[in-house]
Formats: structure tokens, sequence, C-alpha cells
């Protein structure tokens, strides 16, 4: 091989997957072998500054950086606790909610009761007047069978 | 003595390895260097880095009991970063108006002093940031298939595994990727 290796050829030398062709060109040709060289220090040196500034970086910050995520499965329980507390909360108060509706209820129905039987009180009393409701403070001016006769006034 | 899929810092048992990687704060703490390296050098972008490399362990997290171990932790790990990183610029293609943001130029942290003369290292710091624009110029795969070769230091076939690709589509994405730089880089060379 005459020529320099294409860059083709060079990339896949320097890759590893070399041909015995190029493999003989390399060992033979200085400048094609000082220039992987060359490259291949250059790759090292980017390595090298790469990993220094990240071990910087790492070592700069504190061990326990790191926020480690709450797994769903850890969180689950307390919500199922927060749950099953307001689920036996609103089972217990239930009952006593359901007791004093009824209560009520029944008072209601009583207190009902009471002023329909007044209202009808009411009612009968007023048929069985014998005089209108006007004339009633009059009633006692009239003389009655019961009353003597020394009601009439002065004689 | 019992089978393990990888024989970095977390073994995984190939009998339970849900079981094995209980211990989450150990493998976040082995393994984020090396997530938020490969997140940073794919997006550019520190504190979206830090953001992607959480939402990496998170989701590792969650799924932990469906790692069966088919591949080591490191690699299980890069695969679902690669994917948040996927996803990310999926999402950003479509909010075109974030291209009119003011976007912080991220340099590349310089090349520290190793006994190298100031004129040696001005010429390696110009390297590196050639290096580090010269990736932004690549396409998603050929970056992450680059990223996870030469920064990582990948194989291929962890690379394939990684990314889901065959390995010689790797392998093509990886000459392209080196063509790409390789121009791009110049004179720099």
């Amino acid at each position: 091989m005459s020529n320099h290796l294409s860059s083709e050829q060079f990339a896949k030398c320097f890759a590893g997957e070399y041909t015995g062709a190029e493999l003989q060109h390399i060992r033979e040709c200085s400048s094609c072998s000082s220039e992987l060289n060359r490259l291949g220090n250059v790759f090292s040196a980017f390595r090298n500054a790469l990993r220094d500034r990240i071990d910087n970086r790492v070592a700069s910050q504190t061990p326990g950086s790191f926020q480690f995520p709450v797994e769903a499965s850890v969180a689950r329980p307390k919500w199922r606790e927060v749950l099953a507390i307001a689920a036996v909360v609103l089972l217990g108060t239930f009952p006593f909610f359901m007791s004093e509706m009824k209560t009520d209820e029944a008072l209601d129905k009583a207190s009902t009761k009471a002023s329909a039987d007044a209202l009808m009180d009411a009612i009968n009393l007023h048929l069985s007047r014998t005089i209108p409701s006007p004339m009633e403070p009059v009633i006692f001016l009239i003389p009655t069978e019961k009353s003597p006769g020394n009601l009439g006034g002065v004689q | 003595m019992k089978p393990t899929a990888t024989t970095g810092f977390i073994a995984v048992s190939m009998e339970n390895p849900a079981l094995e990687i209980e211990d989450f704060e150990r493998l976040v703490q082995q393994y984020r260097t090396r997530v938020l390296r490969f997140v940073f050098a794919s997006v550019h972008d520190m504190d979206l880095a830090e953001t992607l490399t959480q939402d990496c362990f998170w989701k590792a997290y969650r799924n932990r009991k469906a790692f069966r171990g088919h591949c080591s932790v490191h690699t299980w790990l890069l695969k679902i970063a690669i994917n948040l990183v996927r996803d990310h610029a999926r999402s950003r293609r479509f909010q075109f108006w974030r291209k009119a943001e003011h976007v912080e130029r991220q340099e590349m942290h310089e090349w520290p002093d190793r006994g190298i003369s100031p004129e040696e290292r001005a010429a390696v710091n110009q390297q590196i940031q050639a290096v580090w624009e010269a990736t932004k110029a690549l396409s998603e795969r050929q970056r992450t298939v680059f990223l996870l070769r030469y920064v990582e230091d990948l194989e291929i076939p962890e690379i394939a595994q990684s990314t889901g690709l065959t390995a010689s589509t790797v392998n093509v994405h990886l000459v392209r990727a080196i063509r790409g730089i390789r121009k791009r880089l110049g004179d720099f060379v």
C-alpha cells in the first residue's frame, strides 16, 4: 500500500477493524502510525478531563445528596390508614345521627298531634257556644234562674 | 462460588438478582459517577445531567425486581440512562422555540497540571475542547457509541447490550463517529 490510509480506513483501524494490509501499512508508515497515536492521546486526554470534572463534582457534593424515591407501596399504607380511620368514624357516628333523626321525627309528630287536638277543642268550644262571641261580655248582665233578682238593681 | 453477572462493585447473583440489589443506596454511591459522566457528555448540561441521573436511578429502583442479571449492573444502568437521554432529545426536538433560549456554554474541565509545560497544557486543553465540540455535532447514536467506547471503556458486546444494537451496527456507528471527530479536529491533532 503506497498511499496513506484513507479516512475510512483510518477510522476502522482506530476502532480495531483493520485488515492485514492495513496493519502492515501502519507498521511501515510512521506518518499514519503517529497520527493514530496522536488521536489516541487526544481521546485519552478528553476522557481524563471528563472524569476529573465529574469526580470533582461528585466529591464536592454531600454523600446523601441523592433523593431516594418514596416508593408508592410505602406511601400507600398511610392513605389506607387515613381512609380506614375516616370510614370507622363515619360508621361509628352514623347510627347516632340516625337515632337523632328518629327522635326529632317523633317529637315533630307528637307536637303536630297535640296542636291538632287543641285546634279541635277550640273548634268544639266555638261551636258549642249559645251566643255569638261578641255577646259574651254582655251575657253576665243577663239574669238567670240561678242568679237571684237582686241583680236587677236598686228597688 | 455462586455465578455472578458482574465482577464490579456489586456482584449480582444469578439465582436471585433482584434480592442482591436491595441495597440500593450502595448501588447509587458506586455507579452515580459513571452514569453522571455519560449523561453529562451526552447532553452537555450539568444541571440536566444531574436530573437525568436522578431519574435513571429512580427508574432502576422502581424496576429493580425485573433485573434478571442478564447483563452487568453498569450496563443495565447505562441502558436506562441511554433511553432517558434519547427521550429527552426527542422531547426537545418538538420544542423548537427553546432554541431561542440562552444556552449556557458548558466548557470542559481543563486538563489538570500534571507536570507539563503551560504551552503543552494549553494545547491539550484546546484538543479537549475540540473533541467536546465535535461530539455535539455527532448523531445521537454515534455520540452514544463513541462515549461508551472511549469514555466508559465498554467493549463492543457491552455497548451492543446497552444500546440494543447489534455488534456490527455498533462498529459502523463507532467508525463514523471517529471519522466525524477526526474531521472536526483538523489541525488540533
